[in-house]
């Protein structure tokens, strides 16, 4: 017979690995607006881990982006790249680009990125932000002699107002 | 059946490992990230605390909550994140050497989930695994083996019916990871005509070789993307399996160190080694421990042992 604290935690154990299985089937989609019950297991899940989906590289490979920023300040001009000191810190600065592929995002993701650059370079009056991506071609169009290229998407400019 | 399966008394190696593995790595992470956290996490970086908390549900714990403690205090946001990252390795710290373990765990989770809430937008698959390994280190008996805490000459390891539903748990919930992943990949024609391969290998983002000459082997792109949804959509079924578990297990550290190596994701493939090797591959790693490295060490321990009697009876024979 199972005792009651090993039946407290069996049941525990079954709620978080059914909740995690729920969430990797992509539960928050299956409804238009979020019930209680979902709002309490989504809470749930972000607090414990069991609130992830396991999307990586699918269902297919997005294009990569990058980034170049053109700052002004009256009389130069500079083009230059955002970088990390190491691969770990660029890694981040690319997941944060990634998300100019969501067309929403495109315009406070910009705004963000060219205010943390004109912080970055003060004497700068003016930035522009050119988001690229990169086209590679299917291996057959490549062996045909077709060639990666990085395409811009998304072009703003930025002034400070101060 | 399910108190055998569930509830089988087992020692804690295991999860011991995990435990170190896990602080060890988060200690890498963090003294890796240091140099940028302003930028990734401070009040005015890339993504301002202005606009990741409009985004973050309101009951997530995340950076911008220190804002009034910089107010009260008079010290800067900036450098409460900081004394805040500090404390975060402190405590990873303490947990890799198992003192004062649980709540060495509970500070850890807390803060690592603060920063993600707040970085989110620059988190990967390697911030997801930390948070689950962190919040299994606060519920887990991860403590009871190799830890400061227990640490005593007379105590053995003591087996116990904690250590396996835990091992359990970390076991199915990577099997759900894995057939996840795998059926999410499977729903895209590029995982089955080797294009996944191929368009990942020719970023600069990912791409350590120069894999150009891939385009003229689009077979084997095509097996290493079957292989891929094989190995994820078939875990659960080779990995419990004990037969096939040895190799299972091989197999899915050759495609992690492969991701590693080709991709320069050491990160995210150290950690899905650490939760595989603890979930499933520990026994391995013991029983290879003790044919490998085990003969080595007393083979030098002869050798000390043949130096130090030569020199003892040196003045009695003639050498």
């Amino acid at each position: 017979m199972l005792s009651l604290k090993h039946r407290f935690w069996l049941f525990i154990a079954t709620f978080h690995l059914t909740v995690a299985a729920l969430h990797a089937a992509h539960l928050e989609e299956w409804f238009d607006e979020k019930p209680w019950l979902l709002k309490q297991l989504t809470a749930y899940g972000d607090f414990t881990g069991t609130g992830n989906i396991f999307s990586f590289f699918a269902p297919h490979v997005g294009n990569e982006i990058a980034v170049v920023y053109t700052l002004a300040d009256g009389k130069h001009q500079e083009v230059t790249r955002l970088e990390g000191p190491n691969t770990e810190s660029n890694r981040r600065i690319q997941t944060i680009y990634n998300f100019f592929s969501i067309e929403e995002a495109q315009p406070l993701l910009a705004k963000s990125c060219a205010a943390y650059m004109l912080r970055q370079h003060p004497t700068s009056n003016m930035v522009r932000v050119t988001v690229i991506d990169k086209k590679i071609p299917d291996m057959a169009a490549f062996r045909a002699g077709s060639q990666p290229r990085w395409e811009p998407f998304l072009v703003k400019d930025f002034r400070v107002t101060r | 059946m399910i108190r055998r399966f569930f509830l089988a008394p087992s020692t804690g190696g295991a999860l011991a490992f995990f435990r170190i593995a896990i602080a060890l790595l988060g200690l890498v992470q963090g003294g890796w990230l240091i140099g940028s956290i302003a930028m990734l996490y401070g009040p005015e970086g890339l993504i301002p605390w202005s606009v990741s908390s409009g985004i973050v549900d309101s009951y997530m714990p995340q950076l911008s909550w220190l804002q009034p403690v910089a107010g009260a205090t008079g010290i800067s946001a900036a450098t409460l994140v900081y004394a805040l990252m500090g404390l975060y390795l402190c405590s990873l710290g303490a947990l890799l050497i198992g003192k004062f373990t649980r709540y060495a765990a509970f500070i850890a989770w807390a803060i690592q989930f603060t920063f993600i809430n707040t970085g989110f937008m620059g988190a990967y698959g390697v911030e997801t695994f930390i948070h689950i390994a962190l919040f299994y280190c606060i519920i887990m008996p991860v403590g009871e083996v190799f830890a400061w805490d227990k640490l005593s000459l007379q105590t053995k390891p003591v087996e116990s019916e904690w250590n396996t539903l835990s091992l359990r748990v970390l076991q199915i919930h990577l099997c759900l990871v894995y057939v996840a992943s795998g059926a999410e990949k499977a729903m895209g024609i590029q995982w089955w005509n080797g294009e996944a391969i191929w368009q990942t290998l020719m970023q600069a983002q990912f791409s350590r070789f120069d894999m150009r000459w891939m385009a003229n082997f689009p077979l084997l792109a095509k097996v290493i993307g079957w292989s891929t949804l094989a190995l994820e959509i078939g875990y659960p079924f080779f990995i419990w399996w004990r037969r096939t578990r040895p190799y299972g297990y091989v197999a899915i550290v050759l495609l992690h160190a492969s991701i590693a190596i080709f991709m320069g994701l050491q990160l995210f493939s150290a950690i899905m080694i650490i939760f595989n090797t603890a979930a499933f591959g520990w026994p391995y790693l013991k029983s290879a421990y003790y044919s490998l490295v085990q003969p080595l060490r007393e083979r030098k321990r002869l050798q000390r042992a043949e130096l130090l009697a030569t020199h003892a009876f040196s003045h009695e024979f003639e050498m």
